[in-house]
């Protein structure tokens, strides 16, 4: 069953998986493009690390695109379909939903794998200066965590195109932006120390604010 | 698990927008029946069928399929069951063959190589695209996705609607084949009273969300008749049949339609002094018409 779920998930998202592998794997053969050299020793370190951080932008934007990628076809072929055909399969309806979970995190390994490719085929061509590292692995399992995120909290909300449903996932958004709104309206400070912890090191989200650079000092 | 019942619904409530679809609805499908499911336009019918797989919660009753409580054990019944939609549900981007092996992949009771045969006999090209596919090819398919996982029930709702008769037939001999090799149950909604009254052998009626009538073919086809009446008194005594409608004939005669007739009962007429002149069969779709009018009479009577 899981396989022909796979199946399924491939047929819809494999054009937009294959652009994003292309991209992917491309991100640092554009970066070393952009750099003018494989020797990265020949250039200052700050000269380096300006357009590092320009692709490690482009990386998280990728995962996010991933995710959402990944979760729109997941839900979209059922959706326009009143999910007639999902609802009649013969398995309760939560191992439906975690087969189709589980058949985007496998379809994610590809462009995942595509990241590590690029990552370690820049690492592997360029020479670097002593101080300068490089992290292809790392980078990897930072692009892998924010796109499963990316790919939960989406595959969620896509869930949620029936009217009920939509209704209960829009519900702790509401709570969010009222919450929002009383702290600028009574000049607190709650939303500051709550965003400040949301792009921390600590938080469920912190991966998508850090730094994503392979080449770094 | 053998029950004697297929299908079993009591006093099903269901609630659908703002207006109840089915009110306190009562429907037995005797195992191994193939049940024609008639109603008018917006009757009901759809309604039913998606509440019998659970695409549909009731909001009072009970519905019990292959004797399994619909609310909480619906993926078992499911697993036995073959449906096929009143709307096309097959995903469009995937070919025939690749929808043949997603759709067996859920059933432990698939026969592949009996699907095969079946594609080969409707002539579905193994490499079409699902949506790409003609209005009579998709029946088709349907048809054979629900009959190769070899189901022990058969939920299919109107599925001939706007097909050609070639195809019609077809899809109809397809079924009918599997129930005679595997007197598996049928449960079939259409309009198309002729279609039913061929392949059927129980009837229900479903009028406004409610059943009006539910019995075998031969006695629905056979127990309605139309009388031709004369001299009856304005206001009669209880009458051994169902008096369905009483309206002017041709002439000084009446026409009565009438359900539980029997030819002793004629003798009733002189009892009353009236004169029955002549019994007339009346043909399935016309035993709808009258069925429908009397229901709806009732109700506009209840009403006011």
């Amino acid at each position: 069953m899981f396989r022909a779920v796979m199946m399924t998930h491939w047929k819809w998202s494999r054009w937009g998986v294959y652009l994003l592998v292309a991209a992917l794997f491309s991100t640092p053969v554009v970066l070393l493009g952009v750099l003018g050299t494989r020797d990265l020793t020949l250039i200052p370190v700050w000269e380096v690390l300006g357009p590092t951080s320009g692709a490690g932008a482009a990386y998280l934007v990728f995962s996010l695109f991933t995710g959402l990628w990944l979760a729109a076809s997941a839900w979209n072929v059922d959706t326009a379909q009143d999910a007639v055909y999902a609802l009649t399969r013969p398995v309760p309806r939560w191992y439906f939903v975690l087969m189709r979970l589980g058949s985007g995190v496998a379809l994610s390994l590809v462009p995942i794998l595509a990241v590590l490719a690029g990552a370690l085929f820049a690492a592997l061509v360029t020479t670097r200066p002593p101080e300068m590292r490089v992290f292809p692995v790392a980078l990897t399992a930072k692009f892998a965590v924010a796109t499963w995120l990316a790919y939960g909290f989406c595959f969620g909300g896509f869930t949620g195109f029936r009217p009920r449903t939509a209704a209960r996932n829009v519900r702790p958004l509401v709570v969010i932006l009222s919450g929002v709104l009383i702290d600028a309206a009574t000049g607190s400070h709650v939303t500051t120390v709550i965003g400040n912890w949301l792009t921390g090191p600590w938080s469920p989200i912190g991966v998508f604010f850090g730094r994503w650079n392979l080449f770094d000092v | 698990m053998i029950t004697e019942l297929s299908i079993e619904l009591s006093g099903v409530a269901v609630h659908y927008g703002r207006t109840f679809e089915l009110k306190d609805l009562d429907l037995k499908v005797p195992a191994g029946a193939v049940y024609g499911f008639l109603g008018p336009n917006g009757s009901g019918k759809t309604t039913t069928i998606k509440t019998l797989v659970g695409l549909l919660r009731a909001d009072r009753g009970t519905v019990r399929v292959l004797g399994y409580d619909i609310a909480r054990e619906a993926p078992r019944a499911l697993l036995r069951t073959g449906y096929v939609p009143e709307r096309p549900h097959l995903y469009k981007e995937l070919t025939v063959a690749e929808s043949l092996r997603y759709h067996g992949a859920w059933y432990p009771t698939w026969d592949a190589r009996w699907a095969d045969q079946l594609r080969g006999a409707f002539g579905l090209d193994l490499d079409a695209r699902v949506g790409r596919l003609s209005k009579g090819e998709t029946g088709k398919l349907m048809i054979l996705l629900a009959i190769a996982q070899r189901p022990e029930l058969l939920v299919l709702d109107e599925p001939t609607d706007g097909l050609d008769p070639v195809v019609r037939r077809d899809v109809l001999s397809a079924v009918l084949d599997y129930v005679s090799e595997t007197n598996a149950t049928v449960f079939i909604s259409s309009h198309l009273i002729h279609e039913l009254e061929r392949i059927c052998d129980w009837v229900g009626v479903l009028e406004s969300g409610a059943l009006v009538a539910e019995l075998p073919m031969h006695t629905f086809k056979e127990g309605i008749k139309r009388l031709r009446v004369s001299g009856a008194p304005a206001q009669l005594p209880t009458a051994p049949f169902v008096l369905l409608a009483r309206g002017t004939g041709l002439g000084s005669a009446e026409e009565w339609v009438v359900r539980g007739w029997q030819p002793p009962m004629q003798v009733w007429f002189e009892g009353i002094g009236a004169n029955l002149r002549d019994v007339v069969d009346l043909d399935l779709e016309e035993s709808f018409v009258e069925l429908l009018r009397t229901a709806r009479a009732a109700r506009r009577r209840g009403v006011a």
